[in-house]
């Protein structure tokens, strides 16, 4: 036996004791000893080599499952191309069905990509095919995040993600000329970016009904950018699979807790393949931009859009800062939370999707269309006090 | 006579006295409800009961669970009987929104003056936001049953079992109880509250505002209120409606009930012979504020709302020949306001 041998040994042995085991006797004799570890470390590369072929299939899996989804959920994929940066925008579309029907315009936060929305549009167009009004879902892909491409050195200022949103959407406008209401749903960083896009009432179109921001409070957001680079710390560098990315958001994280969701969520998230998945958007390049991204968004959720119905939805806890709670008590929006549920995080259109589509399209019965909703929802018409507003 | 099982043993001989002279009045006045004949004579140990919950009270102390129980039995007693629209006579002095901010209800009662020798009548929303629901609650109900014809409590959309679970009332029961026995027994009586009430016939009050459902104040007399307060229809708009400086009706951004114009709020009043409909439900930085050229008043009696919205509050007084007054007041310097810790999340994305 070597002394590089009998280290080693020694070193398994210190370890065993270390946590209470003690399959190795000190007189035990070193041939069986060596024997015993040599099987040992040759059945576990063996068992890594069969996890590792495992891996490939969960992963190939993964993606096909996601490719499918894809393609049922979005049967428009588009590049809209940005001549002006040099960016190519992937976009999803899945067309409204039915005279009139509603768009939601869905944008993601952070880090993320169209695909934490897999679940929330396939809760919003495939629950109820029979209806005769089915809605639209768009989304697309901010830069440096999912499938767009873009040049490196990316700006991540509020402005020029606001830019974008209005070059993918006027875009689409250009493309599906249409009378469908436009509803606004964005995610975290996304509420924001509608919220600045409606500011500045660059998007080209008369039918924005409604603002929908889901899980984004502006002191909130401002109070955790202390413990942001820590957070993006914790993120490890790479994956060895996919799946270990999900369980890494699932279990270890508790970040997302549907499953279903995730599977379809994270892999767009990840570069690389068969056992080296690293992240596509670094969280760190977005840094410089986190002060510009959240000032004064609740000033402007409030006062942002004439008669665009608007809607914030959250997670957890009610955690409204002072603008919120005065345009709350002023009756300026409405407020949904969804608390007292450990199931439901920051991602909740990703862990209760379905709930999250039955008050979205609650919200828009509301508002797209009074009269028919006070007429076919409510089964009245006022018989007194003349008009309803639109 | 189940209804007082809570009742402490020394008060057992004077249950039975009670039981004696409210069965002599029961024959006498030939009643068929015995539990409103009960209430109506309240008897020397209740209360003695009600005062020293009230002194209690009075003291930010929160009741124990066995003294909300009875309470919550009495004022059902006195509750059940009121009127959907509860006539209330001048001089009154008419609230707005308190959430929880119990000692701006106490510097209420003394801008306003002290309870029974001042009338009041509270339009919803005790409950929730602030961090004292349950002080405030408890101390309005007793309030209610000890001085029933000297003190009106309407329902607000914050006296719900869905909305108290979101806002905090719910919460600070588990704190302070331990377990959501408290908060079932309130929000079972916030059923029995009355919607509205009508001032000398003149003065139409009530949590939120008017509803496209009901034209006439008879309208309101009709429906059945004890209930959860529903997700739509009339009951749902009366306590969640908003005015508007449009016309006509309007989806409301909130969510739930309407929002009404001038042309709105001036019809109701025309038809209904009304002079004012006063309401609540929205925050006014001045504690009030007038709508649709006085047709309409808001009235907020949470100074400093959350304890950070820097808010005037104010109450409306109106006196026999219907001469109205508002009173404005700050929030109340109290010691100790407990800290305000607001969980951050570890990351924003």
């Amino acid at each position: 036996m070597s002394d590089l041998h009998k280290l080693f040994l020694k070193r398994i042995k210190e370890r065993e004791n270390a946590s209470g085991l003690n399959t190795l006797s000190e007189d035990a004799d070193p041939g069986i000893e060596t024997q015993f570890h040599s099987e040992n470390i040759n059945s576990s590369s063996q068992l890594n080599r069969i996890r590792k072929l495992g891996d490939d299939k969960a992963n190939t899996e993964i993606l096909e499952h996601l490719e499918s989804e894809k393609n049922i959920l979005f049967p428009v994929q588009d590049k809209y191309y940005d001549t002006e940066f040099n960016i190519s925008f992937q976009t999803y579309f899945s067309p409204p069905q039915g005279k009139n029907a509603p768009i939601f315009i869905l944008h993601h936060g952070a880090g993320s990509s169209s695909m934490t929305f897999c679940k929330l549009s396939e809760a919003l167009t495939m629950t109820n095919p029979a209806s005769d009004k089915v809605p639209g879902v768009f989304a697309f892909d901010a830069r440096g995040h999912g499938n767009t491409e873009s040049d490196k050195n990316i700006d991540y200022s509020l402005s020029v993600l606001t830019r974008d949103c209005q070059f993918v959407l006027n875009s689409f406008l250009e493309k599906n000329v249409s009378d469908s209401s436009l509803f606004l749903v964005g995610h975290s960083l996304g509420g924001a970016v509608f919220t600045n896009c409606l500011v500045e009432q660059k998007v080209n179109s008369k039918n924005i009904r409604g603002l929908v921001m889901l899980d984004i409070v502006e002191e909130t957001a401002v109070r955790a950018l202390n413990s942001m680079p820590n957070f993006i710390n914790k993120r490890p560098a790479f994956f060895s699979s996919l799946q270990g990315c999900i369980d890494w958001h699932i279990k270890d994280m508790y970040l997302l807790h549907n499953e279903d969701s995730a599977k379809l969520s994270i892999p767009d998230l990840l570069n690389g393949n068969s056992s080296h998945y690293y992240w596509k958007t670094d969280l760190k390049e977005t840094s410089p931009y986190w002060s510009s991204w959240f000032t004064k968004l609740s000033e402007n959720f409030i006062s942002c859009g004439t008669n665009v119905a608007k809607m914030l939805i959250l997670s957890g806890h009610e955690t409204l800062d002072t603008n919120l709670i005065v345009g709350q008590m002023q009756g300026k929006y409405q407020l949904v939370v969804f608390n007292n549920n450990p199931k439901v995080g920051h991602f909740l259109h990703e862990d209760i999707p379905s709930q999250i589509a039955v008050t979205l399209m609650d919200f828009v019965r509301r508002n797209d269309n009074p009269e028919d909703y006070m007429k076919n929802e409510l089964g009245f018409i006022p018989k007194w006090g003349g008009k309803i507003n639109r | 006579m189940d209804a007082d099982a809570d009742v402490p043993m020394e008060d057992v001989s004077d249950e039975r006295q009670l039981q004696q002279s409210y069965d002599d009045a029961a024959s006498h006045h030939s009643y068929q409800q015995s539990y409103s004949l009960k209430n109506k004579e309240l008897s020397k140990s209740n209360i003695n009961q009600l005062d020293d919950w009230i002194e209690k009270l009075g003291k930010c102390e929160p009741l124990s669970e066995n003294e909300v129980k009875t309470l919550c039995d009495m004022a059902i007693e006195v509750l059940q009987y009121e009127q959907n629209v509860q006539p209330v006579s001048v001089p009154v002095t008419i609230c707005g929104d308190v959430h929880g901010q119990f000692h701006d209800l106490m510097e209420l009662f003394k801008i306003g003056g002290p309870c029974p020798d001042t009338n009041y009548l509270f339009m919803g929303d005790y409950v929730d936001r602030g961090y004292y629901s349950v002080e405030t609650v408890s101390y309005l109900v007793c309030m209610k049953v000890r001085f029933p014809n000297r003190i009106t409590i309407l329902r607000g959309n914050h006296e719900s079992r869905q909305i108290t679970q979101v806002y905090g009332f719910y919460d600070e029961c588990l704190r302070k109880y331990g377990s959501a026995t408290v908060w079932k027994l309130f929000t079972d009586l916030f059923d029995y509250f009355p919607i509205t009430a009508l001032v000398d016939n003149k003065i139409f009050c009530l949590h939120g505002g008017l509803s496209p459902m009901i034209e006439t104040i008879d309208q309101v007399r009709e429906l059945n209120r004890i209930q959860e307060v529903p997700h739509e229809g009339p009951m749902c708009d009366l306590l969640w409606s908003d005015p508007d400086d449009r016309g006509g009706w309007g989806i409301s951004p909130r969510g739930a009930g309407f929002t009404f114009g001038q042309d709105i709020s001036e019809q109701f009043n025309h038809t209904n012979d009304l002079s004012l409909i006063a309401r609540a439900h929205q925050l006014a930085m001045e504690g009030y504020s007038w709508w649709h050229q006085e047709a309409v008043v808001t009235i907020f009696s949470a100074p400093n709302y959350c304890y950070r919205c820097g808010n005037q509050a104010a109450i409306m007084e109106v006196d026999e020949q219907h001469a109205r007054q508002f009173l404005q007041y700050d929030p109340s310097v109290r010691p100790g306001e407990p800290t305000v810790t607001r969980k951050t999340p570890d990351y924003f994305l």
